[in-house]
């Protein structure tokens, strides 16, 4: 097949296409049943707002006293705070914690109808106690912290884009966007914190066993070997023991957008606009072509 | 129109998603269309292309999750910031005016030039490079048979990479527009397809420049002292740079040796002794090339099967070298001069990935990026001798 670019006969073509395919009565009234079907979808669907909070990790914080120390921080993979914050966010202790400062109720209970947050009663699918039926098994009649847990784990986000510094913890919400703010909020300080005991409860862990170590006499090596991990230790107790985030700082609070993220109302409107305009031109098209296109 | 939210949302397993991706593929099926219209493309490559177009809705979101396929949402994030005024939060570009030098973001922008009415989720690139593919499949008909190169369009692989918003399929057009114009004897038209190839893909760069070299230089397809000069040049010169060329392999070796690895780059480094890895002399690299080379032609091989992609992606080894091999039989290309200096660096770089093969997932790629252009190049050869002879 050659190519001759001939411009006026491709301009008379494209004319005569525009002509027969384009402009046409099922064009048009495909056009207009563009913008009807557009206006069914976004009167079906519910806008959905993004709340984030930008956080940075903490470098200055990595394990660090001394020498050992230093070498440690070096060998540390740079990403090791974020991925403990991270761990925390989706762990049960956050969540238990979480539940007992009275999440549950705010999530589950947003009518405020039950006083007892241990007893909002959970509802269960119909082949969830079918299933339940058939196993033999118990269905727990309450929310939980579980269900607390799996919400967290189906909402929040927590994305770190490749050698990026800052990340963000986000969700999705359909309602209250100021409840999103202070949920997210408290996820990040309850998440830290949890991570700042667990490191906690091991360094002191550490301490007693190098002060019993300490207390049998070895060569000088060992006891100065153990007198280094003590006070790498005590460094990081001190580092620990006050109510700063020690993971990650807060670049920006937890904050909503203005307007949905989802539907994006100017969108589903072009692109309704263009299935259906396309597919008017291909049906005239191919029902005015039938014999040359088979 | 651009999701400036997509890092947060990307409207997967909505109705959106489909609404944004069916308006995409409108667009380059409308193309289509017109190309139709205008006889640039047959019927039957026209309906062909109508259901190839389609393919992209039918990977991500419905026959595995986008994850599957990690790296879609990096060239995503990339095309969308560049589409964007300003950097989107958690996609730092802080070398953003130096987006030649890196391999995602040159195929950011490579895939965010197409004009595509949206680019919503990460499936929308996917329809850039079916766009992309399609004009490529246009321009490839000028020189040869459009009812049988369609055929080599529904290779699974090519279906499969060029449905997905990856670089490969991009190494695949710009390695075959380079190779057909190289054998048209359209140098500076082919080294303007080989240059992008040097970020996209390096290795397939380098094993390219060698065929150039050949076809350019010693001119191998004008004699067979031609082809002589430029083999006995190339063995000369590997010896001399053998050292360099090791070292080049060993660090490959290594590196995807690591790859392959549970604990990563760090932990193989630093746990393992590698130099088990190192080849020491060009022919232990042969040897270990050729012993290899089986493994890497029909890899994944049976008994490494750990996925139900994997015995597709073995019958699809099979029928590319049994195409391969049915070219050179058919087309007699063993007599044709232009044959060899591709041959030559087909097999260089067949023998340079095989000793590089550790991990299947990344090198079944990896070779049908590779394998693919000469494909096309072999035929296109074939074909245009037994029209020449036909005029003859």
């Amino acid at each position: 097949m050659k190519y001759q670019y001939n411009f006026k006969e491709t301009f008379t073509r494209v004319q005569t296409f525009a002509l027969q395919y384009v402009i046409n009565r099922l064009v048009l009234k495909s056009i207009l049943l563009s913008f009807a079907f557009s206006i069914i979808i976004l009167l079906s669907s519910n806008p959905q707002f993004s709340v984030s909070a930008t956080l940075l990790e903490n470098k200055e914080q990595q394990e660090s006293s001394g020498l050992q120390g230093v070498f440690k921080s070096i060998s540390q993979k740079d990403s090791e705070m974020f991925q403990k914050f991270r761990a925390n966010v989706f762990s049960t202790a956050t969540s238990k914690e979480l539940w007992a400062q009275g999440w549950g109720s705010k999530l589950f209970d947003p009518g405020n109808r039950y006083e007892d947050v241990n007893e909002i009663p959970k509802p269960h699918g119909m082949f969830t106690k079918f299933s339940s039926l058939l196993l033999g098994y118990d269905l727990n009649p309450y929310y939980s912290h579980r269900d607390l847990k799996s919400y967290i784990l189906r909402k929040v986000q927590i994305r770190q884009a490749p050698r990026a510094a800052d990340f963000t913890v986000s969700m999705l919400i359909e309602g209250n966007k100021a409840l999103a703010e202070d949920f997210i909020f408290k996820i990040i300080i309850i998440a830290d914190g949890q991570a700042k005991q667990k490191a906690l409860a091991i360094s002191s862990a550490r301490i007693q066993s190098a002060m019993n170590e300490l207390q049998n006499p070895k060569n000088s090596l060992v006891n100065n070997g153990l007198s280094s991990i003590l006070n790498s230790e005590y460094f990081k107790v001190a580092s620990l023991s006050n109510d700063l985030p020690y993971y990650v700082y807060f670049v920006d609070m937890p904050s909503a957008s203005e307007y949905p993220i989802s539907p994006n109302t100017a969108a589903v409107f072009l692109a309704d606009l263009i299935i259906f305009f396309i597919f008017g031109i291909f049906f005239s098209y191919v029902s005015k072509n039938k014999e040359e296109l088979w | 129109m651009v999701n400036e939210f997509i890092v947060f949302f990307d409207q997967k397993y909505t109705i959106f998603y489909y609404i944004f991706e069916l308006a995409n593929y409108s667009f380059i099926a409308f193309i289509a269309l017109l190309f139709r219209h205008f006889q640039l493309i047959n019927n039957s490559s026209f309906w062909t292309w109508l259901g190839l177009m389609f393919t992209p809705l039918v990977f991500n979101y419905f026959l595995f999750d986008a994850n599957f396929f990690g790296d879609q949402s990096l060239y995503t994030f990339e095309a969308v910031d560049m589409q964007l005024d300003y950097d989107m939060p958690n996609n730092p570009n802080s070398m953003k005016e130096e987006w030649w030098t890196s391999t995602t973001m040159l195929t950011g922008k490579i895939l965010s030039f197409i004009p595509l009415p949206m680019l919503m989720t990460i499936t929308s690139l996917a329809f850039a490079n079916k766009l992309i593919l399609f004009l490529f499949f246009v321009w490839a008909s000028k020189f040869m048979n459009q009812d049988r190169l369609i055929l080599f369009f529904l290779i699974p692989s090519l279906v499969l990479y060029s449905s997905l918003s990856l670089r490969d399929n991009l190494i695949i057009v710009f390695g075959s527009i380079f190779l057909i114009n190289l054998v048209n004897r359209k140098y500076l038209l082919s080294l303007l397809f080989l240059a992008p190839l040097y970020i996209l893909k390096v290795q397939n760069f380098s094993f390219f420049l060698v065929a150039f070299i050949g076809n350019f230089i010693f001119q191998t397809h004008k004699s067979a002292l031609g082809i002589f000069l430029y083999f006995t040049s190339f063995v000369i010169f590997s010896f001399i740079m053998q050292e360099q060329i090791l070292e080049v392999i060993n660090l490959y070796r290594v590196a995807f040796a690591a790859e392959d690895s549970i604990g990563g780059y760090a932990d193989f480094t630093y746990y393992t002794d590698t130099t088990y890895l190192d080849l020491n002399s060009l022919m232990d690299f042969l040897y270990a090339s050729m012993i290899a080379l089986p493994n890497f032609m029909f890899m994944p091989l049976p008994w490494n099967w750990t996925s139900p992609l994997y015995p597709i992606q073995f019958l699809e080894s099979v029928l590319l070298f049994f195409i391969l091999c049915s070219l050179i039989y058919k087309y007699k290309l063993h007599r044709n001069l232009y044959f060899y200096s591709l041959f030559i660096s087909f097999f260089v770089g067949l023998m340079v990935y095989s000793v590089l093969a550790m991990n299947e997932g990344t090198f079944v790629r990896y070779r049908f990026s590779f394998f693919f252009p000469y494909l096309i190049a072999f035929y296109y050869i074939g074909e245009r001798h037994k029209a020449e002879k036909k005029l003859e």
